[in-house]
């Protein structure tokens, strides 16, 4: 690696530790690069705008909005509600029924923390006054983040598929069955935690409260499917989509549920436009990054060191995997996958790895780091909604971690778990 | 005179967001529109994806620069909060003078790449395109005037325990 890639790498790793905020590092790594490298300058705003200005990238703030409208119109209450009707006489039911919210969750946002807000800030008390130890119920709130990346729509997927130039559509279809395998993983931790812990069961629901819950939950129930139907129908593009998903869940609430209040939307475009600002500017300045990664020929570089080590598919799978699970741990996913994005890319080709494949094989090893400390933000999430100490959340997540692993290696050797259905239906 | 300066940037911070927010609204209104003209009207709208990525640029940008004022950066806060009082302070300051250098390498190379590209149009509309790229510059000076105020705050800048 030349004196630039070294510089880039060191810098990296020590301003981030030293807790300068991911872009600002990043831009100012991508800023130091290009002077190291006498090109010239206006590269570096090119690269910016370039970032901030792919049309596939404005369903993020969509997606967002579209969470935030719908959690705060009463639509994750009634999902909970529905799940609830379904699960909760099962051993584990409570347990089952907040998986199940934030599976179906997931169908309408598309990423991680979102999900775990939604759901935990309603099921975390109830399950701690059913008879759940609190730890675990944050802990299980924590781990349903990561379903709302697997399951479409999803933020960190659309990332890729403008990175990788791949289509978004397929991406999602991808994620569709390592989340539910991970929903179904965490649905057994259900039943062998209340097993284990003698939670009691609940009565099971009645055929008129069964009824209304459906009733009462048809419009939540509906949004994937104006989403994602107006995807695959070939309606909608993923953009217009999330901006559809915003208006649906802008009616439901205000006309139909009549949850939200137009007073209150002003502060939900608000917060919404904050995280995108803080998910985009990342973007943007970690284009400018990774172009001086690319004209340096790090990314090369690095494949075939990589390559260099050895040239067996499965073991560069697992090198691949441990170290995307490392990175996704320590860094921000986002600007871990634009900055790595040409690496991966070319390992992906070098090993014939399916395009689609080995962006859920990304998506899926960072969302992994979303439930561990110090840059997941789903386990901040749950953490200040439960009150509870990180550390506390962090010891009651690896039975879930476990089945998140698990997935991993799933997608990483049995292509058909990510490639059935987008060849099916993509 | 530190209350003063606050205030300023308190309200650059609310009025940057504020229009932020408007840009998105237009965004997410013009692709709605070129929706609705497709199945409704039967009559694509050129111009829809065009406003809105321009309107993203600048929700993006400006929004990026008031999250500086809060600490709203996604940052790795583990070190910082190990550290004695005094050095984890004086290591916040640091990070500050660090945030500044970005805010001015993004006004002076921006401010460039804007008036580079003074008398290009965009494709679609024919909208110059200075008026989507000033979103760099004005975002760096932005963001060196939040982190110049914090730099100089005489309180603790580190009020966060968690990230």
């Amino acid at each position: 690696m030349g004196e630039i890639g070294l510089v880039m790498v060191v810098g990296l790793i020590v301003l981030l530790a030293l807790g300068v905020p991911i872009a600002f590092t990043i831009g100012l790594l991508a800023a130091t690069g290009i002077w190291m490298a006498d090109v010239n300058p206006m590269i570096l705003p090119q690269q910016f705008i370039a970032g901030s200005n792919v049309t596939s990238l404005l369903a993020i703030p969509g997606f967002i909005l579209a969470g935030e409208v719908m959690s705060a119109g009463g639509l994750s209450r009634r999902l909970v509600r529905i799940a609830e009707t379904f699960f909760g006489h099962l051993t584990g039911g409570l347990s089952m029924s907040t998986v199940a919210a934030g599976t179906f969750f997931g169908a309408i946002s598309g990423s991680a923390p979102a999900t775990t807000a939604a759901v935990g800030s309603i099921m975390i008390d109830e399950l701690e006054n059913r008879g759940y130890q609190r730890g675990y119920a944050a802990a299980l709130a924590t781990a349903v983040g990561p379903l709302g990346q697997m399951i479409p729509p999803s933020i960190p997927m659309v990332i890729w598929g403008v990175l990788a130039e791949e289509s978004i559509a397929k991406l999602f279809l991808a994620g569709i069955v390592p989340g539910l395998i991970a929903a179904t993983g965490f649905c057994v931790v259900s039943v062998l935690y209340a097993r284990f812990h003698g939670v009691a069961k609940q009565k099971r629901a009645t055929g008129k409260e069964f009824l209304f819950a459906m009733k009462d939950g048809i419009w939540a129930l509906l949004a994937p499917v104006v989403i994602l139907g107006g995807i695959y129908s070939g309606m909608f593009t993923p953009t217009e989509a999330a901006m559809v998903g915003v208006l649906y869940s802008a009616i439901v609430g205000l006309f139909l549920y009549r949850d939200l209040d137009w007073k209150k939307i002003p502060s939900i475009l608000m917060s919404s436009m904050r995280t995108t600002g803080v998910i985009m500017f990342i973007v943007a300045v970690a284009y400018g990054f990774a172009w001086v990664m690319a004209s340096e020929q790090i990314p090369a570089q690095l494949t075939r060191a990589l390559l260099e080590l050895t040239d067996n598919p499965i073991l560069l799978l697992l090198i691949i995997n441990v170290m995307l699970l490392l990175l996704g741990a320590v860094m921000d996913n986002i600007s871990a996958m634009v900055i790595l994005s040409g690496v991966l890319i070319g390992l992906g080709q070098q090993i014939g790895l399916d395009p689609i494949q080995l962006g859920a094989m990304v998506v899926i090893n960072f969302a992994v780091g979303m439930v561990t400390p110090p840059v997941g933000y789903s386990i901040f999430v749950a953490s200040s909604i439960s009150g509870l100490r990180v550390e506390t959340v962090a010891r009651h997540i690896w039975p879930f971690m476990l089945v998140l692993l698990g997935v991993v290696a799933l997608v990483a050797y049995v292509p058909a778990i990510t490639l059935w259905l987008p060849a099916t239906f993509g | 005179m530190y209350q003063s300066l606050d205030k300023f940037g308190h309200g650059l911070a609310v009025g940057s967001q504020a229009v932020g927010a408007l840009a998105a609204l237009v965004m997410i209104i013009s692709l709605l529109l070129g929706v609705f003209y497709r199945y409704v009207l039967g009559d694509a709208l050129v111009w829809s994806d065009e406003v809105a990525s321009l309107a993203f640029t600048w929700t993006v940008f400006l929004f990026a620069s008031a999250l500086v004022r809060d600490g709203g950066h996604v940052r790795v806060t583990l070190l910082v909060n190990a550290l004695p009082q005094l050095l984890g302070e004086l290591v916040e300051r640091g990070i500050m003078v660090l945030t500044i250098g970005l805010g001015l390498v993004m006004l002076w190379t921006g401010w460039n790449f804007a008036e580079f590209t003074a008398g290009q149009v965009s494709p679609a509309i024919r909208y110059p395109v200075w008026v989507k790229n000033a979103a760099v510059p004005v975002a760096g000076a932005l963001i060196c005037i939040h982190a110049l105020i914090l730099l100089v705050r005489p309180g603790p800048l580190n009020t966060s325990s968690e990230h």
